[in-house]
């Protein structure tokens, strides 16, 4: 006796197919693209929970009145992550409270019925985007006082740990949610990635699931639904968003080492040329009111061009200042080079407290002086804090040397080099301070 | 390496800066003061040497 044949067993499983039904609760329609693996529907419109198993109908688990919320994206919206195509099925909302505060975000979830499931995540509160992708694994989790996760060669430094409740709830599941349901939540940061542990007291035991985060700029976001109008735009630094400070540091080392370098080659030679030499010197000398000093000296030719430094002293100077105007008039041109020097010297006692100011040593710098002879001169005038006084009073200590080192011009490079790389290192730094300001780990917990 | 316009910002203003330590500096043409007319003053003098008085004020009219 011979059994009758079997029906045949089908090669490939039936086509995916998008199924359209109604909510037992409220008649409205019900759009299920997640096929066999849902284990649960939330209608978007009443927010009723509904059993699903395929090939049976749909069954009532909890009826629910709620009103429909707006997400920053809807559900059944299809884009492109990881070069595949995704709809999101589902739409979570959960929120942690901390200090008084509630920190909500919207959590959207992804299929592809060839790759699965993902999770975009946008924070409502800072309005920052992050892709979530399971794990294949548990991270290595080590330390106590602040842990940290590692997880294919790389270390997660802990961000928090909250309690996210969920508070609203709308589409299909492969896994039972409901409003109100909550679970504690470490999140581990290595930005431009995160790792996201959660646990779920359940009636049997506790889940645990591990998820990788990417932080992902708004416009990418858009760009992937094919939005066209701007993404909400961040209003704080993100856990996952990458440092831009810290962006290009291999290189901001190596044009600092090579700028350096130059600085101090350049600034060596600079140095050990100057033919530095002194071509007045006037020791205690007296210059009247109207009587100026004058005298003539030569120093170089006149196709060489350098600096003069001019340096005055004098004394005594109590409460009183001095004031000399130098003139150097060439004997090669009627242009002449004007310059004042003023020195000062001011003390008194202030609410008990002595107090002075001033100085009455001064120095100046003149530039770009052609070679030659020139007739100094050199008017004195002196004070007090009241009257103009007899200038010859004074005695003056002057100086002026011929082609000395311009500290201005070796200071300059030396502050761009050194300083715009602090600036840089500062910025990062203010970065990271602003981002974990709001971890468990910010300076005012 | 990725080229950063703050790394384009720098490597201007550092070469731009040794540039000038390098070329300026021995003349320090960028610290000289305006220079300006002066004329000797008739009949005043001090330890038999004319007073220059400064007329100041850079560009003193046309021919």
């Amino acid at each position: 006796m011979t059994s009758a044949p079997s029906a045949p067993v089908p090669l490939f499983r039936e086509e995916a197919a998008v199924e359209t039904v109604q909510c037992l609760s409220c008649g409205g329609p019900i759009q299920l693209s997640g096929f066999g693996a849902i284990e649960q529907i939330t209608c978007s419109y009443c927010g009723s929970e509904l059993a699903h198993t395929p090939g049976s109908p749909l069954q009532i688990v909890a009826a629910v009145r709620r009103q429909q919320r707006a997400s920053v994206l809807p559900l059944h919206a299809r884009c492109r992550f990881d070069n595949e195509t995704w709809e999101i099925i589902g739409i979570v909302w959960r929120e942690v409270s901390a200090e008084g505060h509630v920190y909500p975000w919207q959590e959207f979830l992804l299929y592809n019925p060839y790759c699965g499931y993902r999770y975009l995540l946008y924070f409502v509160y800072d309005r920052h985007w992050a892709l979530g992708r399971p794990l294949d694994g548990a991270p290595a989790i080590a330390g106590s006082r602040r842990p940290t996760a590692r997880w294919r060669g790389a270390t997660y430094r802990h961000f928090q740990r909250s309690v996210a409740r969920v508070s609203y709830v709308e589409g299909e599941f492969p896994w039972q949610i409901h409003v109100g349901d909550t679970a504690v939540a470490d999140d581990y940061v290595a930005p431009p990635l995160g790792l996201s542990s959660e646990v779920s007291q359940l009636g049997d035991g506790s889940d645990v699931e591990f998820t990788q985060m990417e932080h992902l700029e708004g416009a990418a976001v858009w760009a992937a639904f094919g939005r066209k109008d701007r993404p909400p735009q961040p209003t704080a630094v993100g856990p996952y968003q990458p440092n831009p400070w810290r962006r290009g540091r291999g290189l901001t080392w190596l044009s600092f080492a090579i700028m350096f370098v130059a600085w101090v080659a350049i600034a060596v030679g600079y140095a050990a040329s100057r033919d530095s030499k002194i071509v007045l010197a006037l020791d205690g000398v007296r210059i009247g009111e109207g009587e100026p000093f004058t005298q003539d000296i030569t120093f170089d030719s006149p196709d060489r061009l350098a600096n003069l430094e001019l340096t005055a002293a004098a004394s005594p100077l109590s409460n009183a200042w001095g004031s000399l105007e130098i003139l150097l008039v060439p004997h090669h041109g009627d242009d002449a080079i004007s310059l004042e020097i003023d020195v000062d010297e001011w003390h008194g006692v202030d609410g008990g407290e002595s107090w002075s100011e001033g100085s009455n040593v001064r120095q100046a710098m003149i530039g770009g002086v052609p070679g030659g002879t020139y007739t100094v001169q050199i008017m004195a005038h002196a004070g007090t804090a009241t009257a103009a006084v007899d200038a010859s009073q004074l005695t003056w200590w002057i100086k002026i040397r011929r082609d000395v080192v311009a500290t201005p011009y070796v200071l300059l490079p030396l502050g761009i080099i050194v300083g715009l790389p602090l600036i840089f290192g500062l910025l990062a730094l203010t970065f990271e301070s602003r981002r974990w300001k709001n971890s468990d780990y910010a300076p005012s917990n | 390496m990725t080229v950063l316009p703050r790394h384009i910002v720098y490597w201007l203003l550092a070469g731009s800066s040794l540039a000038l330590l390098g070329l300026e500096a021995p003349s320090s043409r960028l610290m000289s003061p305006t220079r300006d007319h002066v004329k000797p003053e008739k009949g005043e003098s001090a330890r038999g040497r004319p007073i220059f008085i400064w007329t100041g004020g850079g560009y003193q009219g046309g021919k």
